[in-house]
């Protein structure tokens, strides 16, 4: 059943990819993004049940390689159906879209080679470490999507270059940085506290708080930059390509982090 | 069947001139309609020509008439020039006459706004339903024209839904406020400056201040022409030293000086970024020569634009929407196909008609038959005769389904009317 259901949200997430993209290049995303959206809500809410039954049956599941990009898959969507509630933005799906495709895709290809991890104990701290760090990729991954849209578009807008082909419905430069904006605000703070459980937890299972373990250390690198997006937002005002770039620059490396330093460097975070 | 025509001129088969004198404008009331419909029992009017329906599209690019009667469209070109007393041979040599099919499939791109001079332009769809409801009101929309201009307007809700033949801007200054929104989330949020007083400033300004922009500064190098046309646009005017300080506040700035060199250079609005915390900006430049030197758009979040590349946005458009007219000419093909459909099955009416009748015909001459018989019999009841009509009826509707069907079967490959023909011979409809 676990796997039917992942498997149905897979390929929803499929879908609604190919009509996102095929509604671009038809130049009618109208029509097929309502479709695209209500194929992402009902993966969402297969991921939602699957989710529910795992965590009632086991906890430790989360702490396999695939079911650790499942739910962060769930976070991912759950940030961009907030934002497209309380903003209306369609756009930033064409992002996530993809991206939870790949996150299904891996999640079962890992299905076959888990790895449980070493001295696991499971408690309260690793459950918040986790629940706060997948809601702060999640909306990293809402940020970089933002981010790569303003890009696209502020390029677009600087070198005056077929303007026509900017789909109408794209937001604005502003509205997407405000997206930034919003993300950064709400998601360091999270992947912070997060971290900071994670350190606690480490503790708890391995006796020590840091221990030079690749995937701690690209974590901190991560912390740092995200950081500095944080505080330049906050502090300076800084807004536009450069929040931009700092916004998908820090998710590419959290994307690194998830699928090259978790399967092919040696960490104990090798789940 | 009656015959729609369609007669009229527009911008590309007459010159303003003719078009002036053919113009329609003053016929804004039933009363003054030059035609008489069939339906208005005012006979006393003889001078005018009884039509079954009509409509009349006046406006500045075009000129035209959709009428449906079943003489000669020539008689529709004689009333025509007699209310504009206008020479009928001057008429001829620039007018156009599209009958049935063709009539509305013209109806259905003007509607659409492919036959515009300006393509996808949307005033000409307000002018169609003005004249739609005028021609309501004078008692002239029938069966025909109530439903040609229904399908008209949805005909062109669905072009501008399903192609991008209206979607962007086909002229500068609207093209600059386009690219204001693509840039800022919020435009009542921004404040605009306006540098120098010139007229094409002055036109983007009003269009600035139209999509409901928060404020407007003007600053010119002399304060009175800022001040009058602070008053006039609604704004604040500055003096021409007060141009940095002002930059810092504002989002849009509007640039068109009569300055030989650039005015606004990188140093500046480096100063200027700096002050508003890199907040974006965007620079529309149509002076000649240049107000702000191009090197400014290599700064962070500025934006410049000059005359020539708004003009380049304009003709992307213009060619983009060319582009999407081809698609938008397949919709009105369908529409145009399915309309005469509709149209075919007028046609059938009569002859569904006649064959009920005479089915009901024999089925009540059978039944008093029958009747008859059996009170010869001695069997007799109302129930009994309610129960025989009941029945003779439903043998009838029963045997014409499978004919009624292969007519309309037949509208749709085109051989209708010879069907028609046929079944209505073979079941002496006729006779």
């Amino acid at each position: 059943m676990l796997v039917t259901l992942s498997l149905s949200s897979l390929l929803l997430c499929a879908a609604a990819t190919i009509l996102f993209y095929v509604g671009i290049i038809g130049k009618q995303p109208q029509s097929l993004q309502k479709k695209a959206i209500c194929c992402l809500a009902v993966s969402f809410l297969l991921l939602s049940l699957l989710l529910c039954v795992n965590f009632i049956r086991d906890m430790n599941i989360f702490v396999l390689r695939s079911w650790y990009l499942i739910p962060l898959c769930w976070f991912l969507l759950l940030i961009s159906f907030l934002v497209y509630y309380k903003l209306r933005y369609t756009t930033v799906f064409v992002f996530v879209a993809p991206l939870c495709f790949i996150f299904l895709l891996s999640a079962l290809i890992f299905l076959h080679q888990e790895k449980p991890m070493e001295h696991l104990v499971i408690g309260p701290f690793l459950v918040v470490h986790l629940f706060l760090i997948f809601a702060g990729i999640g909306i990293m991954g809402v940020s970089a999507g933002a981010g790569a849209l303003f890009l696209w578009q502020e390029n677009m807008l600087k070198n005056k270059t077929k303007l026509v082909n900017l789909p109408k419905n794209i937001p604005s430069l502003g509205a997407l940085d405000k997206v930034i904006h919003h993300a950064t605000r709400i998601g360091f703070p999270l992947y912070a506290v997060g971290l900071l459980f994670g350190f606690i937890w480490a503790y708890m299972a391995w006796g020590r708080v840091f221990s030079f373990d690749p995937k701690e250390i690209i974590s901190l690198l991560i912390l740092a930059l995200y950081g500095f997006l944080f505080y330049e937002r906050e502090v300076h005002g800084t807004n536009g390509r450069k929040t931009a770039k700092l916004a998908l620059l820090v998710f590419v490396i959290t994307l690194f982090s998830i699928f090259v330093v978790n399967v092919f460097l040696p960490t104990h975070h090798g789940f | 069947m009656s015959v729609i025509h369609l007669i009229g001129l527009n911008h590309r088969t007459a010159q303003v001139e003719i078009r002036e004198k053919f113009a329609l404008t003053e016929f804004t009331s039933p009363e003054k309609w030059p035609f008489l419909c069939h339906k208005c029992c005012i006979s006393s009017v003889q001078d005018k020509l009884a039509v079954k329906e009509s409509l009349i599209l006046s406006t500045c690019n075009r000129v035209e008439m959709i009428v449906v009667y079943d003489g000669n469209y020539e008689d529709l070109l004689k009333v025509w020039c007699d209310v504009r007393h206008a020479d009928i041979n001057e008429l001829r040599a620039c007018m156009y006459h599209y009958q049935d099919e063709e009539a509305i499939r013209h109806l259905f791109r003007v509607a659409s706004s492919l036959d515009s001079l300006v393509l996808g332009e949307p005033q000409i769809l307000g002018q169609l339903k003005a004249a739609y409801r005028l021609s309501v009101q004078a008692g002239h929309a029938g069966l025909l024209i109530n439903r040609l201009l229904h399908k008209a307007f949805s005909v062109a809700k669905r072009v501008r839904s399903e192609t991008a033949v209206a979607s962007s801007a086909v002229s500068i200054s609207y093209a600059a406020v386009e690219l204001a929104k693509r840039i800022f989330d919020d435009m009542s949020q921004n404040k605009a400056l306006l540098l120098g007083a010139g007229e094409m400033a002055e036109l983007a300004a009003m269009h600035l201040v139209n999509s409901g922009i928060k404020e407007l500064k003007i600053v010119n190098r002399t304060l009175a022409r800022a001040e009058e046309l602070a008053q006039k646009i609604g704004g604040e005017a500055f003096p021409f030293d007060a141009l940095e300080d002002c930059l810092v506040d504002t989002d849009i700035m509007i640039s068109s000086t009569g300055a030989m060199e650039a005015i606004i250079h990188p140093e500046l609005m480096q100063r200027v970024m700096q002050k508003r915390k890199k907040r974006p900006m965007f620079l529309i430049d149509i002076a000649m020569p240049r107000d702000i030197d191009p090197a400014v758009n290599h700064l962070d979040n500025v934006y410049v634009y000059d005359i020539d590349d708004l003009k380049e946005v304009v003709e992307e458009n213009l060619a983009n929407r060319k582009q999407e007219a081809a698609k938008a000419a397949q919709i009105v093909d369908e529409e145009v196909k399915a309309f005469e459909f509709w149209r075919g099955f007028l046609k059938l009416k009569p002859t569904i008609l006649a064959i009920e009748e005479k089915g009901d015909k024999i089925a009540h001459e059978e039944v008093a038959k029958t009747l008859k018989n059996l009170e010869h019999m001695g069997i007799h009841s109302p129930e009994l005769q309610d129960a025989l009509e009941k029945m003779a009826h439903a043998i009838v509707k029963k045997c014409h389904h499978a004919p009624l069907e292969y007519l309309h079967n037949s509208y749709k490959h085109n051989n209708g009317e010879q069907n028609t023909a046929t079944l209505r011979s073979i079941l002496k409809l006729d006779e």
